[in-house]
């Protein structure tokens, strides 16, 4: 690692915040998604910069979704790694929230599992399914995801019973050539995009 | 000998004392008296003025029933009128749970008109009308030509008689009903069925005066069936009687809690109401509110979640945080005005003001916020369509549905019959529609119907409801808060099969 960030010709600046931010991401409490903005900085500073940016405006994005939507949620880091198996349950992550744009439209989308578990879906392409499951051909990309537990009673206290488990994501769909309404999908599914045929 | 004197002279002193309070307090009094005969007098003056002197006047008791409700509009309580004895029986009828008419719910969709709902007890429900039958003709009065008409465009008399003529499903029987409009209970529990194998739903109309009792038995007869949890839905109901309000959340606090306060006029301590009759109180519960949910049906959500029975789910509540009384003022005129507001177990008010800012708001925040709460009708035809796309689906999902029947389908899983119904509906995909996004969009919407029109007539109730959990948000929210992960209908992800592509997209 410290051979890649000496030819690439990152300031000494850069690899102490790089090895505070991996200790953080050890500690578990940076996401992935972090990490992966981390290992890239050290490669191409000048256009991860900006990805960076969307990165971290399309999480505050979410969070603050998760945390307005339930009262009392709590945000958990996501530790699970990208190229890790999604979670053999048989969940679809439904759109709960569409927000128009004007090139493209944001979708939010999340399921909840009957315990802590891994998420249904990795960053990346995915394709959307009607309510009743007819894919269609359009693919979203998932931006971000974030593991999030809400309170089960008002005023939840610490204890297990309290609390249920949800993962969240946030998905950009472009406008291009695209004859549904936004509207549309609310109600409908996420698909891992490999998982289709 | 001069301590009794003194205590003679203490004593003289007050009785004067008092004496000349008592003669001041009742001083005092007579003025007020005076005053507010002179007030009184001022007021029948007034009106005796304009019947006698004004250009165009009014008969007296109508002179004396606007200037009532002049005050009452100076009052600028949204909630005060004054009732004639019709307006006070429909009032006072509404809160008992009175319903008049012929108890039928209509949809139409294209040219159809279908019977989507029939009250319990009504004259529809006794004449034998069933949800899923299709109106064809009312009074010898084709539905086609007669949907849409005003009271001016026909007779003014008032329906006596409805001869209706049914198609019915699946054989395509015409059945012909007389129903006669009438009054009936309408009962204040309008749904209740079983969600999965342990969570119940309840859906809670209105507040009525046998509301609680109505309750108790639903949930009961819910338990008997494996009932663990429970779905309390509350969306859409504007309240009624606030003594009902506080027995129905009683039955889910501990004996002896409070449920809401009455905070009367300044001076009065509020006035606690507790939890008498507890029947369920460790059953985990949500409760679904949307903007529609006021009154006594907020005393409910309040009292769930101030003592931490219920999880409330969906969007801000209405905000109506006082009560009225009915006073009589004479055997032709009552009034209803507010006198008092009632409070949170944690003394809250929910009473919406108006105003600017985040305070300018009432009701109440729920816990799981969305963006909106509405019921979803699992019927619903998207509104952007246009009008040949939704007449083809509807007549495409209309025959999928009646094939099911035939063939006897609405007996198989819930997964079975739907994957057998988007075959069906995969055939009829007009050759005009362009697209592979806009088909499967048709291919989807077209088996929701089929399949929510196939359980409505087979009278698969519960198994309709748990179907309509896809298409509504905050009853899905509630399920997740149960039972979460619960997934009530599997889907099974499906493509539209290339050769259905490519045939449509070809050149004829």
């Amino acid at each position: 690692m410290s051979h890649r960030l000496r030819r690439s010709g990152v300031s000494t600046s850069t690899i102490a915040s790089t090895i505070a931010s991996t200790m953080l991401l050890l500690t578990g409490l940076f996401t992935n998604v972090d990490a992966q903005d981390v290992r890239s900085a050290a490669r191409v500073s000048a256009t991860t910069i900006a990805v960076s940016r969307n990165a971290e405006r399309a999480r505050s994005s979410l969070d603050r979704w998760i945390v307005e939507r339930y009262r009392g949620s709590q945000l958990l880091a996501d530790s699970v790694s990208q190229s890790s198996a999604p979670t053999s349950d048989p969940v679809l992550p439904r759109i709960e929230t569409v927000r128009a744009g004007a090139a493209a439209d944001t979708l939010l989308a999340m399921h909840f599992l009957p315990r802590a578990g891994r998420p249904a879906l990795q960053s990346g392409p995915v394709r959307i399914a009607g309510s009743t499951g007819t894919i269609t051909p359009l693919s979203a990309t998932v931006v971000v995801r974030r593991q999030f537990r809400a309170p089960r009673l008002p005023a939840a206290r610490p204890k297990e019973g309290d609390w249920r488990y949800g993962w969240a994501y946030l998905a950009i769909l472009p406008k291009v050539g695209r004859p549904l309404s936004a509207t549309t999908f609310r109600g409908w599914l996420l698909l891992d995009a490999a998982a289709v045929k | 000998m001069n301590r009794g004197r003194t205590l003679w002279s203490l004593g003289g002193t007050l009785l004067v004392a008092g004496a000349f309070g008592i003669g001041t307090w009742f001083g005092e009094q007579r003025v007020h008296a005076r005053g507010e005969w002179a007030d009184a007098r001022l007021l029948s003056t007034a009106i005796d003025s304009v019947r006698v002197n004004a250009l165009d006047s009014l008969p007296s008791d109508e002179l004396i029933r606007r200037a009532v409700a002049g005050m009452l509009r100076e009052l600028q309580d949204p909630y005060a009128a004054i009732m004639r004895p019709d307006g006070y029986q429909r009032y006072r009828g509404s809160l008992q749970g009175d319903a008049q008419g012929l108890g039928l719910t209509l949809r139409r969709q294209g040219s159809n008109v279908t019977v989507s709902r029939v009250a319990a007890g009504s004259p529809a429900a006794v004449a034998g009308t069933r949800a899923g039958d299709r109106v064809l003709m009312v009074n010898d009065v084709p539905i086609a030509q007669g949907w849409g008409r005003t009271e001016a465009d026909t007779s003014t008399a008032p329906l006596e008689l409805a001869n209706l003529v049914l198609w019915r499903a699946p054989d395509g029987d015409t059945v012909r009903v007389s129903v006669r409009p009438g009054a009936w209970h309408a009962r204040a529990v309008s749904d209740a069925a079983m969600l999965t194998d342990s969570v119940a739903y309840v859906r809670l109309s209105s507040i009525t005066a046998q509301t609680s009792s109505e309750l108790e038995h639903a949930v009961d007869s819910l338990q008997a069936h494996g009932a663990e949890s429970l779905i309390l839905d509350l969306r859409g109901n504007a309240g009624g009687l606030f003594e009902e309000g506080v027995r129905a959340a009683g039955l889910f606090l501990k004996r002896g809690l409070v449920v809401a306060s009455l905070d009367g006029r300044r001076g009065s301590a509020p006035e606690p109401h507790y939890a008498k009759k507890s029947r369920w109180t460790t059953m985990p519960i949500t409760v679904l509110v949307d903007a529609g949910t006021a009154s006594a049906a907020e005393v409910i959500a309040a009292a769930l979640r101030d003592h931490r029975r219920a999880l409330i789910v969906g969007t801000p509540t209405y905000g109506k945080g006082v009560v009225q009384r009915v006073v009589k003022l004479t055997p032709e005129l009552s009034m209803r005005l507010t006198t008092a507001r009632w409070l949170t177990p944690n003394g809250v008010s929910l009473e919406r003001r108006h105003g600017v800012g985040r305070d300018a708001k009432g009701g109440m925040i729920p816990d799981v916020l969305l963006d909106d709460a509405v019921r979803r009708d699992a019927f619903a035809l998207p509104r952007d369509w246009s009008g040949d796309a939704v007449a083809a689906v509807s007549s495409a999902a209309d025959s999928a549905s009646v094939h099911a029947l035939r063939e006897g389908w609405t007996t198989l899983a819930l997964p079975s019959l739907e994957s057998r119904l988007q075959e069906r509906i995969l055939t009829a995909i007009p050759r005009t529609l362009r697209g592979d996004a806009m088909r499967a969009a048709w291919l989807n919407v077209g088996t929701r119907l089929a399949t929510v029109r196939a359980l409505e007539a087979a009278g698969e109730l519960d198994a309709l409801l748990r179907y309509s959990v896809r298409e509504d948000g905050a009853l899905r929210a509630g399920l997740d808060v149960l039972e979460p992960g619960s997934n009530l209908v599997r889907v099974t992800p499906s493509s539209v099969p290339d050769a259905v592509t490519a045939r449509r997209t070809s050149p004829r």
